[in-house]
């Protein structure tokens, strides 16, 4: 009945943890989206689109005019050159409807993808999706210091370069790093572009957290890089940039001649975004612009207000016998749980015997601590379980996570 | 220090003519192949055409008028709901949305539709098709086209790696062809089109272009034969709520042995007048929908929240009001049967002769019966019908839709004499659109 593709993984790990984390009872801090109320000035351009009639009718295919507008001036500011807002961009249904678009218009079978772990989950079956082979090369740690940071996990140079082979069509980058936080330095990028120009590649790079960049961190987009431009994809994200995931609009900028392709992967799959959404987001965006540089502008008001957060996360997680790594970027934060040396053998697993430590954990924790989080190695692959499964995620774009948290009945973990 | 400034600026020279060798396309082949053969698409074309010379739009189907109150206030009642209105709901569809739309859909199709197994929401009813072709369809199989057909169909099954069989609507024989009732599929023609690769045939009732909305019997002949070679089904039906002159719109899953192996699609952009919204849904019995669900959490994951929650509420409405005169899914025919009647006398009054469509948004016309010069030398290896459309939006400002677009390659040089008009405008666009008509007219007839 089915067709090739459903030899796909069918249910996301994630679909089934919400299952369990759903109880009322439960903090949920594994998944991953605010909720936090997003700046007040996008749903009123929302409501107000809304009430102008040519804004619920189609707009054009690969981006309503003023978003794509808007978008060329945020961005052409940000790498430092024109950007065409009809040739050299595509507004997509979310970063995820880009990953795909971009998998789907520039990757097929005999392709290798280099993909670097912990990954977004997704990029596994979207690869697969497309007929290619993923290739995994794991984030290291430091060795001999105690991991309190992302910056202590690294790229080794000669372990990357020997996972480029003729077959290699791409490399996905994510950064800052979803579950990490890692943001990659300008040496790991030009690393990684070196190899790309080397070895004629294409990059993905997925910075949909560009904004959520921590004090004394600099996010650098390697499609900036000298050869970089004409190789690479640079995924965004309006949700994750307004925190409004809900909203389902995204994009991808990058050469016509990539750019291209995607667009129609887009006109063969669902045509247009949401015309009000994606109206909103271009006011959101052009009011942002202006505000550039001052403290009320939300690219980097959110970040300020994110670290307060971290930090506060941080704290929390230390005084429960945990150990924090602390993100230079992005809203996850990756806690190693060994300290606790918690037995887990009356945690019955009903279908896998070999369940990692991380997904056994997260299972006690939801039923015993009443605190819910994502197990990391569902951002590995199997041969890297052994190296995260003492890691679990906390998300910590939450409200619960104010200042008045040690005044709160409701404290899990106690 | 001269020297070394020298060297380190040829340095730099070589550096940069080096990246500039870089700069060119990648030696190797970049794209997938998979985007071959389907990147030519009329929407992005002729929409593009339309706004550049500031055409009155006849064109791409959207209405120009207002989607109604009750949808857009629901629409802002969501934007101003909590913090979880704007963050990620249900992937598979938001629980208030295929709870409702199980709700409405249940009684007229006859069978207990579960919300949470036999419906998945999309990105537009264009998203649902998208996942349809590649949860159903794979490389070898066969996938039966009824021409004239919307185009995405014909692509859709191209990417995944299937092969479109056609087989047309035929006007009846011996009667002046006048509406789009007159325009039949022959069961025997239809029978000879299957193979032992069919995987599926695709419908689309009420049709685009045509209009035609099939008849109980000629869905039972489809079904029958849906049956007995146990083929899938995918009916698009996004314009469910719009037919007339007492035409009925008849769900092929409801007939028995289709539930079981038929997709239906529907659109809320189509349903409520707000295209633009793009929240469509496919739906269908568990077993088939949840390969379905598998592409659509591959590819595109969640929906946007707050529409769909608006679309939920205009479906409770509806629910209540249903078969009332208060109820939009009468209320939109009826004032649509008036735009339909105003344009057909528009183009009779110029010596045109539409087909009188049954249902939908659309309006088809012969255009063999005029003759045009075309000085466009650009377009002379293109159909018919595509040069004529191109004239008339650059000569007389007037935007049109070629049908050759809606058939296959095989066949669009036997449909070529054909254009088509969206009629789901308001009055002054239709008026606009007359007075075009009839000054090219009177121009005409004063050579």
């Amino acid at each position: 009945m089915e067709s090739k593709h459903n030899k796909l993984i069918s249910i996301t790990k994630m679909v089934a943890f919400t299952s369990l984390a759903a109880d009322p009872s439960v903090v949920n801090l594994g998944q991953g989206f605010p909720d936090i109320p997003p700046p007040s000035y996008v749903k009123e351009a929302l409501a107000k689109a809304v009430s102008v009639d040519r804004m619920n009718q189609y707009t054009r295919g690969f981006g309503h005019p003023p978003l794509v507008k808007a978008l060329s001036q945020v961005y052409g500011h940000v790498y430092g050159r024109p950007i065409d807002p009809f040739k050299e961009v595509l507004v997509t249904v979310g970063g995820y409807g880009s990953l795909f678009s971009t998998m789907q218009g520039l990757v097929e079978e005999g392709d290798e993808v280099i993909i670097i772990e912990p990954f977004f989950d997704c990029y596994v079956p979207m690869v697969r999706m497309a007929g290619a082979k993923p290739v995994f090369i794991p984030l290291r740690l430091k060795s001999g210091k105690k991991s309190i940071t992302s910056a202590d996990w690294y790229l080794d140079p000669d372990e990357l370069s020997s996972k480029f082979t003729s077959k290699t069509k791409a490399i996905i980058i994510n950064t800052p790093n979803n579950p990490i936080g890692k943001i990659l330095t300008r040496d790991e990028l030009q690393m990684i572009a070196d190899l790309c120009i080397k070895h004629d590649t294409l990059c993905f790079s997925d910075e949909v957290y560009e904004w959520l960049i921590y004090r004394g961190q600099q996010h650098v987009k390697i499609a900036t890089l000298p050869g970089m431009w004409e190789r690479t994809i640079t995924i965004g994200s309006a949700g994750k940039t307004f925190s409004v995931t809900g909203w389902k609009l995204g994009w991808s900028i990058g050469p016509q001649h990539l750019i291209r392709h995607l667009q129609t992967v887009m006109q063969n799959t669902l045509y247009t975004c949401p015309t009000p959404l994606q109206e909103a987001v271009a006011q959101g965006l052009m009011l942002n612009m202006e505000l550039i540089g001052q403290p009320e502008c939300y690219f980097t008001s959110l970040a300020e207000e994110l670290e307060g957060k971290r930090d506060r996360m941080a704290a929390i997680v230390q005084e429960a016998g945990m150990t924090p790594v602390i993100p230079e970027g992005g809203y996850f934060m990756l806690v190693d749980v060994s300290a606790l040396n918690q037995d887990l053998s009356d945690m019955k697993t009903d279908d896998d015997d070999d369940e990692a430590y991380d997904y056994k954990f997260v299972k006690w924790m939801i039923k015993k601590k009443k605190l819910a989080a994502i197990p990391v190695t569902a951002f590995v692959s199997d041969q890297s379980t052994k190296d995260f499964e003492k890691y679990i995620r906390l998300c910590f774009i939450k409200v619960i996570l104010q200042e008045e948290w040690s005044k709160m009945p409701q404290r899990p973990f106690y | 220090m001269g020297i070394l400034n020298h060297l380190a600026a040829q340095l730099a020279l070589i550096r940069k003519i080096s990246i500039r060798n870089h700069q060119t396309t990648m030696s190797r082949r970049i794209h997938a192949r998979r985007t071959e053969g389907v990147d030519k698409n009329v929407w992005v074309e002729f929409t593009q055409l339309a706004a550049e010379y500031k055409a009155v739009n006849l064109g791409q189907g959207f209405p120009d008028f207002s989607p109604p109150q009750f949808i857009t206030e629901a629409f802002c009642k969501a934007v101003s709901g909590g913090p979880p209105m704007h963050q990620y709901t249900r992937a598979f569809g938001h629980p208030a949305l295929v709870q409702s739309l199980a709700k409405f859909f249940s009684r007229i199709v006859g069978h207990d539709i579960d919300p949470f197994e036999d419906i998945l929401v999309t990105v537009g009813a264009y998203q649902a098709l998208f996942c349809a072709f590649q949860a159903l369809i794979d490389e070898g199989d066969e996938v039966i086209i009824v021409e004239p057909f919307f185009d995405c169909y014909q692509p859709m099954v191209v990417m995944a790696g299937g092969k479109a069989v056609y087989v047309p609507l035929r006007p009846k024989e011996g009667t002046a062809v006048l509406s789009s009732g007159d325009w039949v599929l022959s069961a025997e023609e239809l029978a000879s089109k299957i193979t032992p690769h069919t995987k599926a045939i695709v419908i689309n009732t009420p049709n685009n272009p045509l209009g035609k909305v099939y008849k109980r019997e000629e869905l039972q002949m489809i079904a029958d034969l849906c049956i007995k070679h146990d083929l899938l089904c995918f009916s698009d039906e996004v314009y469910e709520w719009l037919t007339y002159d007492g035409a009925k719109h008849v769900k092929i899953a409801s007939l028995p042995g289709m539930w079981e192996r038929t997709v239906t699609i529907g659109s809320g952009g189509k349903t409520f007048s707000a295209t633009g919204w793009k929240v469509g849904w496919a739906m269908g019995s568990g077993h088939i929908l949840k390969y379905m669900k598998t592409i659509h959490q591959n590819s595109i994951y969640h929906c946007a929240t707050a529409a769909q929650e608006a679309v939920a509420q205009g479906f409770e409405r509806e629910h209540e009001l249903f078969g009332t005169p208060q109820s939009y899914f009468q209320q939109l025919p009826a004032m649509l049967h008036h735009r339909r009647e105003k344009l057909a006398s528009s183009l009779k009054g110029v010596g045109l002769q539409p087909i009188m469509p049954e249902g939908g948004y659309f309006m088809i016309t012969d255009i063999s019966s005029i003759a045009v010069d075309f000085k466009d030398s650009d377009t002379k290896d293109e159909n018919y019908d595509f040069r004529f459309v191109k004239w008339l939006i650059k000569e007389k400002g007037l935007a049109t839709i070629p049908v050759s677009a809606f058939y296959s390659p095989e066949h669009s040089k036997e449909f070529d004499k054909y254009i088509r008009f969206c009629f789901v405008k308001e009055n002054s666009t239709l008026d606009a659109a007359e007075e075009i008509l009839k000054k090219w007219s009177q121009n005409e007839s004063s050579h």
